[in-house]
C-alpha cells in the first residue's frame, strides 16, 4: 500500500482543524501520490480555496473549531467533486443531511485511512469498491 | 354514589313526589349529580393524563440529552486518540532510536495527559493560562522564584486550545532543559503575557525569553518539535509565532487572536452568567 500513486495526478483538498491530524491526512495523500489543497483549519480558509482550485477530492471533518462542517460539504457536492468525511462522529446528529460521500471514523492507521481514500477517489481501484 | 345506584335499580320516578315528573327527554334525578361528579373526574383523568405527557416528555429529553452527552464524549475521544497517533507517528518520523522516540513521545503525552487533569472546576471545558504554564514548567523541574519569572493577566484556554498551546510550551521547556536556561546555574527563564490591540482584534502576546546561556547554532536544528511551536500554534489558534535563537537564550513570541477559544477570564464569566439567565 505504501507509496503506491494510486492518486497520483489528483488534487484533493483537506479540512481539519486540528494539526497533528491534518497532518495524518497530509501524509496520507502525498505517500500516495496525491496533491494537496490546504490544509485548512476552518471554513474561511476551506471557501477561500474552493474558489480558486480545481479539485478531484476532499477530505472534510465536521466539526471545525465548532463549527459544523455541513455548508462546506454541500458547496464541495454541488461541484462534484466526491468527499470522505473523516470525523470524530460515529453517527451524524438526528436531522442533519450530509450530502453524499464515503464516512471513516476517526482514529484510523495511515494504511486504514489510504484505503479509505482509495475508496473514495478512485472508484475503479481494485481494493473493494464503496458500497 | 350508593344512592344513586338504588335510585336506578328502583326506577327512580316511583320514589319521586316532585309533581312535574321528569320526561323522557330531560335527565333524571341524582344524574345531575352524576354529571357533576363524572366531570370531576374527567378533570381529574386530565390533569393525569397532562402530568403523563409532562413526564414522558422529560425523560424524553433527559434521554436526548443524555445520547448527546454521550456522543460528544465518544468524538472527543476519538480525537484525542487521533491527536496521540499523530504525535507518535510525527515523533517516530524524527527518532533515529526506540530510545529517542520514546523519551521524546513520553514527555509529549505527558503534556497532553496535565492538560485532561488540569480543569477549572468553576469553569467547565477551559483551563486557565497560569496553571497550564506552572504545570509544564514544574514537570520540568522549574520553580518561579528560582530560575523563572512568570506574570500575566488571568487568560483561560478552551481544553483543546489549552492542548495545542501546552504541546508548544512543554517544547521550548524541553528544549531549554536540554540546552537552554533551564540546564545551568546562571540560566533564567522569563515567560510574560500580556493582552495587546493588533488591528483592532486584542491578541494574547506571550513572550518566552531565556538569558544567561550561551548557545550554539545546533539547537536551532528543525524538527517536529519546532513544527509543534511554529506551525501547530499557528494552525489551530491563528496568529503568528516567531522563535529565534540569539547567542544568549531562545525567544519566542506567540500573538495569538482572542476569540472563542482564548478570553480573559472575567468574559468566560460574563458568559456564565449570561447563559444562566437565559
Amino acid at each position: 500500500m505504501t507509496g503506491t500513486g494510486d492518486l497520483k495526478g489528483l488534487r484533493i483538498l483537506v479540512v481539519e482543524d486540528e494539526y497533528l491530524v491534518a497532518t495524518d491526512i497530509v501524509e496520507a495523500i502525498e505517500t500516495l501520490g496525491g496533491e494537496v489543497v490546504g490544509p485548512c483549519p476552518d471554513l474561511a480558509a476551506a471557501r477561500r480555496l474552493l474558489r480558486g482550485e480545481l479539485l478531484d477530492g476532499a477530505v472534510v471533518d465536521l466539526n471545525l473549531k465548532g463549527e459544523l462542517g455541513e455548508p462546506l460539504a454541500r458547496q464541495i457536492a454541488d461541484r462534484g467533486v466526491p468527499i470522505l468525511y473523516y470525523t470524530g462522529y460515529g453517527t451524524p446528529p438526528a436531522g442533519e443531511e450530509l450530502p453524499a460521500g464515503r464516512k471513516a471514523v476517526k482514529p484510523l492507521t495511515l494504511d486504514a485511512l489510504m484505503r479509505e481514500m482509495l475508496r473514495t477517489f478512485v472508484p475503479s481501484h481494485p481494493s473493494k469498491r464503496a458500497p | 354514589m350508593a344512592d344513586q345506584r338504588d335510585n336506578a335499580k328502583a326506577g327512580g320516578p316511583k320514589q319521586s313526589n316532585v309533581p312535574d315528573e321528569p320526561s323522557k327527554d330531560q335527565p333524571r334525578p341524582g344524574s345531575e349529580e352524576l354529571q357533576r361528579v363524572n366531570a370531576e373526574l374527567q378533570c381529574q383523568v386530565d390533569e393525569l393524563t397532562r402530568a403523563n405527557a409532562d413526564m414522558q416528555n422529560l425523560i424524553a429529553n433527559s434521554k436526548r440529552r443524555q445520547s448527546l452527552l454521550l456522543r460528544e464524549l465518544q468524538h472527543r475521544v476519538r480525537n484525542l486518540l487521533a491527536t496521540v497517533r499523530g504525535l507518535a507517528a510525527r515523533t517516530r518520523a524524527e527518532s533515529d532510536s526506540a530510545d529517542e522516540f520514546w523519551a521524546a513521545f513520553d514527555g509529549r503525552l505527558a503534556a497532553v495527559e496535565r492538560v485532561q487533569s488540569l480543569e477549572m472546576i468553576s469553569i467547565p471545558d477551559h483551563i486557565n493560562l497560569m496553571d497550564l504554564i506552572l504545570d509544564e514548567l514544574h514537570a520540568h523541574d522549574t520553580q518561579v522564584g528560582r530560575n523563572a519569572e512568570v506574570e500575566g493577566p488571568e487568560l483561560v484556554l478552551e481544553k483543546r486550545a489549552a492542548q495545542t498551546l501546552a504541546l508548544a510550551i512543554h517544547e521550548l521547556a524541553t528544549n531549554a532543559a536540554k540546552y537552554g536556561a533551564l540546564c545551568t546555574e546562571a540560566g533564567c527563564l522569563s515567560l510574560r503575557w500580556q493582552i495587546a490591540d493588533r488591528a483592532g482584534l486584542p491578541h494574547l502576546v506571550l513572550r518566552w525569553k531565556e538569558s544567561g546561556v550561551e548557545i550554539d547554532s545546533e539547537v536551532a536544528k528543525t524538527g517536529f518539535g519546532r513544527r509543534l511551536i511554529e506551525e501547530a500554534v499557528p494552525y489551530e489558534l491563528g496568529g503568528t509565532t516567531t522563535l529565534t535563537f540569539p547567542p544568549d537564550g531562545c525567544a519566542c513570541i506567540m500573538e495569538i487572536p482572542f476569540g472563542d477559544r482564548i478570553m480573559h477570564a472575567d468574559d468566560l464569566r460574563a458568559r456564565g452568567e449570561e447563559a444562566r439567565e437565559i
